[in-house]
């Protein structure tokens, strides 16, 4: 049993593999449709004249990429925010977004992801709230928002 | 050739077929797509798709989605004296060509390759275009598209769509007709 110091008989191998569990359950039923991290774009490599992405600017260069590292099966609990709406100076936009609490371990997992996909839809990393822990266990909540306004 | 019946169809259809031919013989995409996959223009990693409407809000849009929308169509404006009674009009109609690019690079090159296509600045392309008949294969007679106006933009309204280019043109239709006789 990993206890902790601070409170006696915690057990946080105990307490993650509960919350585990209760994120389990609020996945979706199909694993198709589970959240999917993206990692940014892999490196870009090229011998031809290119641009500052490394696309080259003759049609026939050869460039290399590093595919995007996906990251999948990762345990989370999912809260969906409907576009509530913002009014911006070319009218109003109204973003949907999605919070994801993940433990500790998970979050390490996927620390630095640029987009999730959850059920088809893609939501852009926009941040991760201040760190919170229950005891030893570290809370993660991570703000992420629709593609386009909702 | 007289208006024919749903002629808007036919006309975004001509558009349609010659962004998908052309953007086939540039290499961009397939009809069937080939394993293993050819390398692409620019050394891109996915080819083309084409589509005929804008993908859902949230939606994962496949890398180098070419989405081809419909904008206004403008009044029916007589091209010669008199035609009403059976003459040449041109109908305006605006198409647009959103592009969701693996990437800003491939995303403005397809722009750019759509948009030579557009203004028959590659080889194989024309500006004046013969409206094809899907009913009855060739093209309609006396029907002609003419592509102006054609425009390229990186909308900036949201951060969210970041491989984004719009090309936008307009598509004057030249056909003949006969109005209603005054009452």
């Amino acid at each position: 049993m990993a206890s902790d110091p601070r409170i006696t008989g915690f057990d946080a191998d105990a307490v993650r593999s509960g919350l585990r569990l209760a994120m389990t359950v609020g996945l979706p039923v199909d694993p198709e449709e589970a959240p999917v991290f993206f990692m940014p774009q892999g490196e870009v490599t090229t011998d031809d004249p290119a641009d500052q992405e490394g696309v080259p600017f003759s049609p026939t260069g050869v460039r290399t990429v590093v595919p995007r590292p996906k990251i999948q099966g990762v345990k989370c609990s999912i809260e969906y925010v409907d576009g509530v709406g913002k009014l911006e100076n070319f009218g109003l936009i109204s973003p949907s977004r999605v919070i994801l609490t993940l433990l500790d371990e998970e979050y390490a997992q996927v620390k630095g992801f640029e987009f999730v996909v959850i059920g088809g839809n893609r939501y852009w990393y926009k941040r991760t709230e201040t760190p919170k822990g229950l005891v030893s266990v570290g809370i993660y909540r991570v703000h992420c928002q629709a593609e386009d306004e909702g | 050739m007289a208006y024919v019946r749903g002629q808007a169809a036919y006309a975004e259809e001509t558009v349609r077929r010659v962004l998908h031919d052309q953007l086939v013989s540039l290499g961009w995409m397939f009809d069937v797509v080939p394993d293993p996959l050819p390398m692409l223009p620019y050394s891109a990693t996915t080819p083309v798709t084409l589509i005929d409407y804008l993908p859902a809000k949230e939606s994962a849009v496949a890398d180098n989605t070419v989405a081809m929308t419909s904008g206004d169509e403008d009044d029916d404006v007589d091209q010669e004296l008199g035609a009403a009674s059976g003459g040449l009009f041109q109908t305006t109609r605006v198409y647009f060509l959103d592009i969701f690019g693996e990437s800003q690079g491939i995303a403005l090159r397809i722009a750019d390759d759509i948009k030579a296509v557009l203004t028959g600045k590659l080889p194989g392309t024309n500006r004046y275009v013969p409206v094809v008949d899907p009913v009855n294969g060739g093209t309609l007679a006396g029907h002609l598209l003419e592509i102006t106006d054609v425009t390229r933009t990186k909308p900036q309204s949201t951060d969210y769509k970041r491989n984004w280019q719009v090309v936008k043109c307009t598509v004057g239709h030249t056909f003949s007709a006969v109005e209603g006789p005054l009452p």
